[in-house]
């Protein structure tokens, strides 16, 4: 649990934009994953698995809760706190900031094609894993994924025009 | 001849080659016209270096019909993947050369590219696998999981020591102090028995002590002589040697038997059967 604990708050932060919801939500993820462990044949790949159901657990809470997720942009101070990997406070000042930037960046798709970049650029699914988790075919994915990331680098260069300078 | 028939037969006419009838007539004409005259030259000019070779087809190319910005945003995200063939890929870089905003397109994408995968991972608070935990855990697992990360954190509190001697002695008041309970006169005979006098307590035992010291050195005056103790040992030494005796005569048969099984398989074996050992004789010997 430990070990997938980050990647499943994320992606339900991804889904719910909130942080409690999406710690809420998590945990209903893990306690699912507890209950439907023997759902999962042998030979299957657990992380394709594990972000289905996630998925589908955020795709139900979202429908529970009746909300649909906000457009507007996501406050720096709203993301939630990245994974200590930042070797000095400058550079987690600095990551801080576009992690921020990129949040509404993505706060600024469709709710499709930030999905999109969730499983194929965030989570680094296999294109042929989404086209079975999103049962798209695989010609499908692969266009809706290079759309999506072109728009998502147009909603980051109108944000920050240095980006990737 | 009208200035457009000459447009018309321009390249043969710049490459001489025309048949000498028709030239002749088409030299007539430019002797007339200044126009023609320098359209043939600009035809007959040569190219500089550089111009014509692949590199410079390709970058006309790009930026004409092949690899326009549409084009070219298509193909990106192919690109910055590796997965676009070295053909596209030569051109799509031939646009990226003199496009400005497709190129600053390429340059978020490959950022991008990094950037994202570290989105992947978000840290919940730290109570969020207790939380799990105590979802899916039956009680007495629950139970002993908060005892073992509770206890030794509580234990190593500052105050721990404080905090038990407090509990201590409300304890101790509560049961000594309750009417009715069988611990309630305990105070007043601890007190009484600390002002007791000591010595009294151990008149009884001391004199018991003194008493069997005595018992024992009137036992040793009125006890065995040194021939009476020397029978005594003339006895235990008897007994020694009897002991003594039967075992050797054990070990005697016992060495006996095993020398006649192993002269027994060495027989079998067709090998010659060694002499006794003397550590075999002194045994039957000893025996």
């Amino acid at each position: 649990m430990r070990r997938y604990q980050g990647r499943v708050f994320a992606v339900a932060f991804h889904y719910l934009r909130d942080r409690e919801e999406a710690r809420d939500a998590a945990q209903d993820i893990f306690v699912k994953v507890y209950e439907q462990l023997g759902s999962l044949r042998a030979g299957d790949a657990f992380l394709p698995w594990l972000l289905r159901l996630a998925r589908n657990c955020c795709i139900d809470r979202l429908r529970r809760l009746k909300v649909r997720t906000p457009a507007r942009a996501v406050a720096v101070d709203e993301v939630p706190e990245i994974p200590a990997r930042e070797p000095s406070p400058e550079e987690a000042s600095l990551l801080g900031a576009r992690h921020g930037l990129l949040y509404r960046a993505l706060a600024r798709l469709s709710s499709k094609n930030r999905e999109m970049i969730l499983l194929k650029d965030i989570q680094e699914l296999k294109l042929e894993e989404i086209s079975q988790l999103l049962a798209l075919p695989l010609g499908t994915v692969k266009s809706r994924s290079n759309r999506a990331r072109i728009e998502l680098a147009k909603a980051v260069r109108s944000l920050d025009a240095s980006f990737g300078a | 001849m009208e200035c457009r028939d000459l447009e018309r037969r321009l390249e043969a006419l710049a490459a001489r080659s025309l048949a000498p009838v028709e030239r002749a007539r088409y030299e007539e004409h430019l002797a007339a016209c200044a126009a023609c005259r320098e359209l043939l030259e600009l035809a007959r000019l040569e190219p500089p270096p550089g111009v014509g070779d692949d590199a410079w087809v390709d970058g006309v190319l790009a930026r004409t019909s092949r690899a326009g910005c549409a084009a070219a945003e298509a193909a990106l995200c192919d690109l910055i993947d590796g997965r676009l063939p070295a053909g596209e890929r030569r051109q799509v870089a031939s646009h990226l050369a003199g496009c400005g905003d497709c190129a600053a397109l390429a340059s978020v994408l490959a950022a991008l590219a990094a950037e994202l995968p570290r989105l992947a991972d978000l840290r919940p608070d730290d109570r969020f696998v207790d939380d799990v935990l105590a979802r899916t855990l039956p009680v007495a697992a629950r139970v002993r999981r908060f005892w073992e990360r509770a206890w030794p954190r509580w234990v190593r509190r500052p105050r721990f020591a404080s905090e038990v001697a407090y509990v201590g002695v409300l304890v101790v008041a509560l049961v000594v102090a309750t009417p009715g309970s069988p611990l309630a006169d305990a105070p007043g005979q601890a007190l009484a028995t600390v002002r007791a006098d000591p010595r009294a307590g151990l008149a009884a035992p001391v004199a018991a002590v003194e008493d069997r010291i005595e018992g024992a050195l009137e036992r040793l005056a009125a006890g065995r002589t040194a021939a009476g103790w020397r029978e005594s040992g003339r006895g235990a030494l008897a007994t020694a040697r009897t002991t003594a005796g039967a075992a050797g005569e054990r070990i005697s048969s016992a060495w006996g038997t095993l020398r006649g099984e192993i002269a027994s398989l060495l027989g079998k074996a067709g090998e010659p059967v060694p002499e006794p050992a003397e550590s075999g004789e002194s045994i039957e010997e000893a025996s």
